[in-house]
Protein backbone atom coordinates (compact mmCIF):
# COMPACT_ATOMS: atom_id res chain seq x y z
CA UNK A 1 0.00 0.00 0.00
CA UNK A 2 1.20 3.54 -0.99
CA UNK A 3 0.37 6.23 1.24
CA UNK A 4 0.82 10.00 1.67
CA UNK A 5 1.52 10.49 4.87
CA UNK A 6 4.93 11.47 4.98
CA UNK A 7 4.21 14.61 3.00
CA UNK A 8 1.01 15.43 4.89
CA UNK A 9 2.87 15.39 7.99
CA UNK A 10 5.85 17.72 6.30
CA UNK A 11 2.85 19.96 5.31
CA UNK A 12 2.20 19.71 9.04
CA UNK A 13 5.46 20.31 10.27
CA UNK A 14 5.11 17.68 12.60
CA UNK A 15 8.05 15.37 13.66
CA UNK A 16 7.17 11.73 13.74
CA UNK A 17 7.01 11.73 17.34
CA UNK A 18 4.44 14.71 17.46
CA UNK A 19 2.12 12.64 14.78
CA UNK A 20 2.61 9.15 17.19
CA UNK A 21 1.80 11.06 19.87
CA UNK A 22 -1.35 12.72 18.14
CA UNK A 23 -2.13 8.82 16.70
CA UNK A 24 -1.60 7.55 20.52
CA UNK A 25 1.30 4.92 18.50
CA UNK A 26 4.90 4.24 19.00
CA UNK A 27 7.24 6.71 16.65
CA UNK A 28 8.27 3.00 15.43
CA UNK A 29 4.65 2.78 13.64
CA UNK A 30 4.74 6.01 11.97
CA UNK A 31 8.35 4.98 10.52
CA UNK A 32 7.37 1.48 9.28
CA UNK A 33 3.84 3.58 7.96
CA UNK A 34 5.82 6.06 6.08
CA UNK A 35 8.00 3.56 4.45
CA UNK A 36 5.42 1.12 3.49
CA UNK A 37 6.33 -1.64 5.32
CA UNK A 38 3.32 -1.53 7.51
CA UNK A 39 -0.20 -1.21 6.64
CA UNK A 40 -2.04 0.88 9.71
CA UNK A 41 -6.08 -0.88 10.77
CA UNK A 42 -9.01 0.31 9.36
CA UNK A 43 -9.14 2.53 12.92
CA UNK A 44 -5.66 3.99 12.84
CA UNK A 45 -6.03 4.94 9.36
CA UNK A 46 -9.58 6.54 9.85
CA UNK A 47 -7.73 8.14 12.91
CA UNK A 48 -5.14 9.67 10.57
CA UNK A 49 -7.97 10.68 8.24
CA UNK A 50 -9.87 13.12 10.83
CA UNK A 51 -6.47 14.22 11.63
CA UNK A 52 -5.46 15.41 7.96
CA UNK A 53 -9.00 16.54 7.32
CA UNK A 54 -8.54 14.26 3.93
CA UNK A 55 -10.39 10.89 3.01
CA UNK A 56 -8.89 7.90 3.43
CA UNK A 57 -8.60 7.42 -0.30
CA UNK A 58 -6.44 10.41 -0.75
CA UNK A 59 -4.26 8.95 2.31
CA UNK A 60 -3.70 5.97 1.50
CA UNK A 61 -3.98 3.88 -2.34
CA UNK A 62 -3.99 0.52 -2.87
CA UNK A 63 -0.70 -0.43 -5.13
CA UNK A 64 -1.79 -3.81 -6.51
CA UNK A 65 -5.69 -1.61 -7.59
CA UNK A 66 -3.58 1.52 -9.02
CA UNK A 67 -1.20 -0.98 -11.18
CA UNK A 68 -4.28 -2.37 -12.85
CA UNK A 69 -5.42 0.65 -13.85
CA UNK B 1 24.46 -4.48 15.68
CA UNK B 2 22.62 -1.79 16.58
CA UNK B 3 19.42 -2.39 15.30
CA UNK B 4 19.44 -5.78 16.92
CA UNK B 5 20.27 -3.54 20.52
CA UNK B 6 17.24 -0.77 19.72
CA UNK B 7 14.56 -4.64 18.80
CA UNK B 8 15.67 -5.63 22.07
CA UNK B 9 15.36 -1.92 24.21
CA UNK B 10 11.57 -1.72 22.32
CA UNK B 11 12.49 2.15 22.08
CA UNK B 12 9.68 4.59 21.47
CA UNK B 13 7.11 3.11 22.48
CA UNK B 14 4.25 4.84 24.58
CA UNK B 15 4.31 5.18 28.63
CA UNK B 16 0.94 3.35 28.75
CA UNK B 17 2.33 0.29 27.10
CA UNK B 18 5.53 0.33 29.07
CA UNK B 19 3.87 0.57 31.95
CA UNK B 20 1.28 -2.69 31.10
CA UNK B 21 5.18 -4.17 30.04
CA UNK B 22 6.84 -3.62 33.25
CA UNK B 23 3.39 -5.02 34.98
CA UNK B 24 3.91 -8.15 33.22
CA UNK B 25 7.68 -8.24 33.98
CA UNK B 26 6.99 -7.96 37.49
CA UNK B 27 4.09 -10.52 37.56
CA UNK B 28 6.51 -12.91 35.55
CA UNK B 29 9.00 -12.25 38.45
CA UNK B 30 6.50 -13.36 40.91
CA UNK B 31 5.62 -16.14 39.27
CA UNK B 32 8.88 -17.47 38.38
CA UNK B 33 10.06 -16.82 42.26
CA UNK B 34 7.21 -18.57 43.31
CA UNK B 35 7.93 -21.59 41.65
CA UNK B 36 11.65 -21.84 42.31
CA UNK B 37 10.42 -21.37 46.31
CA UNK B 38 7.87 -24.18 46.02
CA UNK B 39 10.03 -26.83 44.32
CA UNK B 40 12.63 -25.53 46.70
CA UNK B 41 10.74 -26.50 49.36
CA UNK B 42 9.47 -29.59 47.88
CA UNK B 43 12.91 -30.92 47.57
CA UNK B 44 14.34 -30.14 50.40
CA UNK B 45 11.56 -31.79 52.36
CA UNK B 46 10.73 -29.15 54.08
CA UNK B 47 6.92 -29.00 52.21
CA UNK B 48 5.87 -32.57 52.84
CA UNK B 49 2.01 -32.09 54.29
CA UNK B 50 0.20 -32.58 50.92
CA UNK B 51 -2.61 -29.84 51.83
CA UNK B 52 0.83 -27.16 51.87
CA UNK B 53 2.11 -28.54 48.90
CA UNK B 54 -1.27 -28.28 47.07
CA UNK B 55 -2.26 -24.98 48.21
CA UNK B 56 1.69 -23.89 47.26
CA UNK B 57 0.56 -24.91 43.41
CA UNK B 58 -2.48 -23.47 43.71
CA UNK B 59 -0.20 -20.21 44.87
CA UNK B 60 2.10 -20.47 41.95
CA UNK B 61 -1.40 -21.94 39.37
CA UNK B 62 -3.05 -18.21 40.72
CA UNK B 63 0.09 -16.13 40.07
CA UNK B 64 0.82 -17.35 37.13
CA UNK B 65 -2.99 -17.19 35.81
CA UNK B 66 -2.53 -13.51 36.60
CA UNK B 67 0.58 -13.25 34.20
CA UNK B 68 -1.34 -14.83 31.75
CA UNK B 69 -4.04 -11.83 32.35
CA UNK B 70 -1.54 -8.96 32.29
CA UNK B 71 0.02 -10.30 29.32
CA UNK B 72 -3.51 -10.20 27.53
CA UNK B 73 -4.18 -6.72 29.03
CA UNK B 74 -0.79 -5.90 27.57
CA UNK B 75 -1.74 -7.09 23.81
CA UNK B 76 -5.60 -5.26 24.10
CA UNK B 77 -4.10 -2.40 24.71
CA UNK B 78 -0.36 -2.28 22.77
CA UNK B 79 0.40 -0.22 20.23
CA UNK B 80 -0.88 -1.98 16.72
CA UNK B 81 2.46 -2.37 15.28
CA UNK B 82 3.96 -3.96 18.50
CA UNK B 83 0.80 -6.10 18.84
CA UNK B 84 1.44 -7.98 15.30
CA UNK B 85 4.90 -8.57 16.23
CA UNK B 86 3.86 -9.90 19.38
CA UNK B 87 1.19 -12.07 17.58
CA UNK B 88 4.34 -13.49 14.96
CA UNK B 89 6.29 -14.08 17.68
CA UNK B 90 4.00 -16.05 19.46
CA UNK B 91 2.92 -17.99 16.23
CA UNK B 92 6.51 -19.02 15.76
CA UNK B 93 7.06 -20.13 19.35
CA UNK B 94 4.31 -22.53 19.17
CA UNK B 95 5.03 -23.51 15.39
CA UNK B 96 8.51 -24.26 16.21
CA UNK B 97 7.69 -25.67 19.58
CA UNK B 98 5.23 -28.44 17.79
CA UNK B 99 7.70 -29.16 15.04
CA UNK B 100 10.15 -29.31 17.18
CA UNK B 101 9.24 -31.19 20.37
CA UNK B 102 7.24 -33.48 17.85
CA UNK B 103 9.94 -34.40 16.09
CA UNK B 104 11.82 -34.44 19.52
CA UNK B 105 9.25 -37.04 20.92
CA UNK B 106 9.65 -39.54 17.75
CA UNK B 107 13.27 -39.87 18.24
CA UNK B 108 12.16 -40.53 21.42
CA UNK B 109 10.40 -42.86 21.26
CA UNK B 110 13.11 -44.67 19.19
CA UNK B 111 15.19 -44.40 22.39
CA UNK B 112 17.54 -42.47 20.43
CA UNK B 113 17.54 -39.46 22.48
CA UNK B 114 16.51 -38.92 26.19
CA UNK B 115 13.62 -38.01 27.52
CA UNK B 116 12.71 -34.74 27.45
CA UNK B 117 13.16 -32.22 30.65
CA UNK B 118 9.66 -29.97 30.39
CA UNK B 119 11.82 -27.06 31.76
CA UNK B 120 13.64 -27.46 28.14
CA UNK B 121 9.99 -27.23 26.54
CA UNK B 122 9.74 -23.91 28.24
CA UNK B 123 13.11 -22.63 27.59
CA UNK B 124 12.39 -23.63 23.62
CA UNK B 125 9.52 -21.74 23.94
CA UNK B 126 11.03 -18.58 25.52
CA UNK B 127 13.94 -18.34 23.30
CA UNK B 128 11.86 -19.12 19.97
CA UNK B 129 9.27 -16.20 21.06
CA UNK B 130 12.04 -13.96 21.93
CA UNK B 131 14.02 -14.51 18.84
CA UNK B 132 10.69 -13.95 16.70
CA UNK B 133 10.89 -10.55 18.86
CA UNK B 134 13.49 -9.15 17.57
CA UNK B 135 13.25 -10.51 13.96
CA UNK B 136 10.15 -8.90 13.54
CA UNK B 137 11.43 -5.05 14.98
CA UNK B 138 14.30 -5.50 12.72
CA UNK B 139 11.65 -6.28 9.67
CA UNK B 140 9.55 -3.49 10.35
CA UNK B 141 11.79 -0.81 11.68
Amino acid sequence: MINHLKQLRGQHGWTQQDLATKLDVSRQTIIAIEKGKFDPSLPLAFKMARLFKQPIESIFIDGAHSQSL
Amino acid sequence: MGRIIDAILVKGLPKKDIKNANRVDLWAVVWAVSMIISSVLIESGWLTNPYLVVAASLFVLGVGIRVALAYKYLLVTLDEMERKIQYDALALAVGVSLVGFSGYAVLEHAELVPTLQSFVVVSGLAVTYAIGLIIGRIRLA
